[in-house]
């Protein structure tokens, strides 16, 4: 059960006589959170940290990164900043994208998801250039109320598909910098329901739109990532046996009369120790402290049908009859593991009482078996043993299902994403520029920042020459599917000289990234270069802190390390899913 | 432990200040750390100890202990 406010204050009392050490949190907002505070601080002294939080000032995110300084006019965070914290709500940040998604139309929405990107982009470079705290940043709140009712999830460009796109691509500016993670925020509610999330009478009055039950999830979220990056994350599982692993006694009901089965009541210790093994494929160490006689505590372990947990998941045990605090530190001892990694569950409140008193550092959780129906979840949402460490072993098992699944993959084409994509029935047109089409292609080249080859920003009157330029090609892409027409999504500019043929420039609109849009349209590129009879196309990648999700893009189509390919030699076909594809 | 008790005790905790501070004749004007975030957790802590839930123009006007005592007897139906 967890603390009230008054309890976490009271605790918290106790912290500037304890001589900690100190964690520095800095918060950067677009709402109002400061009711996290305490929670934050509770947090870190579990953890063994005395925390100092500063906040940003309200709806300054990037300012902030950009020395903007705190009511005490000190910098919201500096270089010996630990940790920031980034709340950065959707719908005070771009109300059309949270809230008036149906009004937009699709140049807006492009330009509204590039404003996004961009801002966090933004805002990651400026942290970095003077702090490597870690940063978690939270968001990004799918919609309360679906603008599209049920409709919303069976459409592909529906406000929760396009922002679960957004979420997809901030992750992926996320993994792109060193120690920044996002937290879901969707986790959170999840775990409390929404109605228990948002205190809307809070966000009138104050701009605050968190319940304190909200902030005191979020705090233990991030407290997930901070304990995993300080080793202050748990290691050790030490379990009782008896109404914890089964139901019963096994010294009282002997081994047919203990309740452990696959299916029926038995069941909920049956799915307790799948996730205690698990647990151990996490490298977790499993220990047992039981009272009981050893060779009936093995028996069940080697001779019961259903039993998941084996001799080989347990690291340590002591089944005796002596004290369970004893035995713990024997444990903490053998393993060679400090007592404060240590999480100890037991059914017997004497035992846990005990163990919680002479035994501080040691996590304690009391079941009831009673309720074993709950045991999966006592660990589940704790968190205590995540870990951002991918270990050796997790890289080898993760190489061996990534070879078997592109075996997979070349094997049979037609993959699941393949299908989906020939389902969405995408019509692609590429055509010669022409008056009507000059804006648009200018427009692009000024706003479209992700998938742009070189990132050469030009006017109206720049493209009208190119076209006008019998030199250069200038090439837009269409794109109809089942769901609409989104209208000149892409611009390639390309430049003749002599028997090679240039492309100065190749963008997408970031709303068609990842349907292979791009392959399609550097096949019709060719085509044209052909019309001219040229034999070698070369092209250029001009790095972006935003583009380097396409620093690769030649070499996969097939253009060598200067990236020229000779199209007598080799050809780009666009991908077999698209409906058509016309180059006209 | 009277409403009037409890509201008391629960502004002491939560405005962190001694409790000679605090009387049924206190105003939100005579403490200077009850600002609007203490007037939030205020009322969501005094939710919590009572089991009631306060309309927004309630914790909107809720500003002297008197109205504090007040809005939670009538939540409380006394």
């Amino acid at each position: 059960m967890d603390l009230s406010l008054s309890d976490i204050q009271q605790v918290l009392k106790q912290v500037p006589n304890s001589k900690l050490q100190g964690y520095r949190i800095a918060v950067l907002r677009n709402i109002t959170v400061e009711s996290i505070i305490p929670y934050l601080q509770y947090y870190a002294f579990k953890s063994g940290f005395e925390a100092k939080v500063s906040v940003g000032n309200y709806d300054n995110i990037l300012q902030d990164c950009h020395g903007g300084v705190g009511a005490d006019n000190k910098p919201v965070f500096a270089s010996d900043t630990d940790c920031i914290l980034i709340f950065f709500r959707l719908e005070d940040f771009s109300w059309p994208l949270a809230r008036d998604f149906l009004n937009l139309s699709p140049e807006q929405l492009e330009s509204e998801f590039e404003r996004v990107l961009d801002y966090v982009e933004l805002t990651l470079q400026a942290i970095r250039k003077q702090s490597s705290a870690v940063v978690l940043w939270h968001g990004l709140e799918m919609p309360i109320y679906k603008s599209l009712g049920i409709l919303e999830d069976q459409l592909p460009d529906s406000q929760t598909s396009t922002l679960k796109r957004l979420e997809v691509q901030m992750k992926d500016i996320f993994s792109r910098h060193t120690n920044v993670f996002y937290v879901d925020l969707s986790d959170c509610i999840t775990q409390i329901g929404i109605n228990s999330f948002y205190d809307n009478r809070f966000w009138y009055f104050s701009a605050a739109p968190y319940s304190l039950d909200a902030v005191n999830v979020i705090a233990k979220e991030d407290f997930k990532y901070i304990n995993a990056l300080k080793g202050k994350n748990k290691k050790c599982l030490v379990l009782d046996c008896d109404n914890t692993l089964w139901g019963g006694i096994i010294d009282e009901d002997g081994i047919d009369g203990i309740k452990l089965s696959k299916h029926g009541p038995g069941g909920s210790f049956y799915d307790f120790q799948q996730e205690l093994v698990n647990l151990h494929h996490r490298g977790v160490a499993l220990a047992l402290c039981s009272k009981n006689n050893e060779e009936d505590v093995w028996e069940v372990f080697d001779m019961h049908p259903e039993m998941l947990l084996k001799r080989e998941h347990i690291a340590a045990y002591e089944i005796n009859w002596e004290d369970k605090a004893g035995n713990i530190k024997k444990i903490s001892e053998s393993l060679n593991l400090g007592l404060d990694s240590f999480v100890f569950i037991d059914d017997s409140p004497f035992e846990t009482d005990m163990v919680r008193e002479i035994l501080p550092q040691v996590e304690v959780i009391l079941v009831d078996p009673k309720q074993s129906f709950d045991y999966r979840q006592v660990i589940g949402l704790t968190g205590y043993f995540d870990s951002l460490q991918y270990s050796a072993v997790d890289r080898q098992r993760t190489k061996m299902y990534q070879a078997e699944s592109g075996r997979r993959r070349l094997q049979k084409r037609s993959g699941s994403i393949d299908e989906f994509l020939e389902k969405l029935g995408m019509e692609v047109t590429v055509k010669f520029a022409d008056e009507k089409s000059i804006h648009r292609i200018a427009q692009l080249t000024q706003r479209t920042n992700q998938f742009n080859l070189t990132t050469k920003r030009y006017s109206d009157a720049d493209i009208k020459k190119f076209v006008d330029n019998d030199t250069c090609d200038v090439l837009y892409l269409s794109l109809k599917d089942k769901y609409g027409d989104a209208g000149i999504v892409g611009a390639v500019i390309l430049q003749f000289s002599g028997d090679t043929a240039e492309i100065d420039t190749f963008l997408l609109s970031c709303r068609v990234i990842g349907r292979g849009v791009e392959t399609a349209f550097l096949s019709c590129v060719i085509d044209a270069v052909r019309l001219r009879k040229v034999e070698i196309v070369r092209g250029e990648y001009l790095p972006t802190s935003k583009n380097q999700q396409v620093s690769g893009f030649y070499s996969k189509c097939g253009f060598d390390e200067k990236l020229r390919l000779n199209i007598m030699d080799s050809s780009v076909d666009a991908p077999a899913y698209f409906l058509s594809v016309i180059f006209d | 432990m009277d409403v009037q008790e409890k509201v008391i005790q629960v502004l002491v905790n939560i405005l962190q200040v001694s409790p000679d501070k605090i009387s049924i004749k206190t105003t939100s004007d005579d403490v200077e750390q009850w600002d609007s975030l203490n007037h939030t957790n205020m009322i969501q802590a005094l939710e919590q100890e009572f089991g009631i839930r306060y309309d927004l123009e309630q914790v909107v006007s809720m500003l002297s202990v008197r109205e504090i005592i007040e809005a939670t007897k009538g939540k409380l139906g006394l």
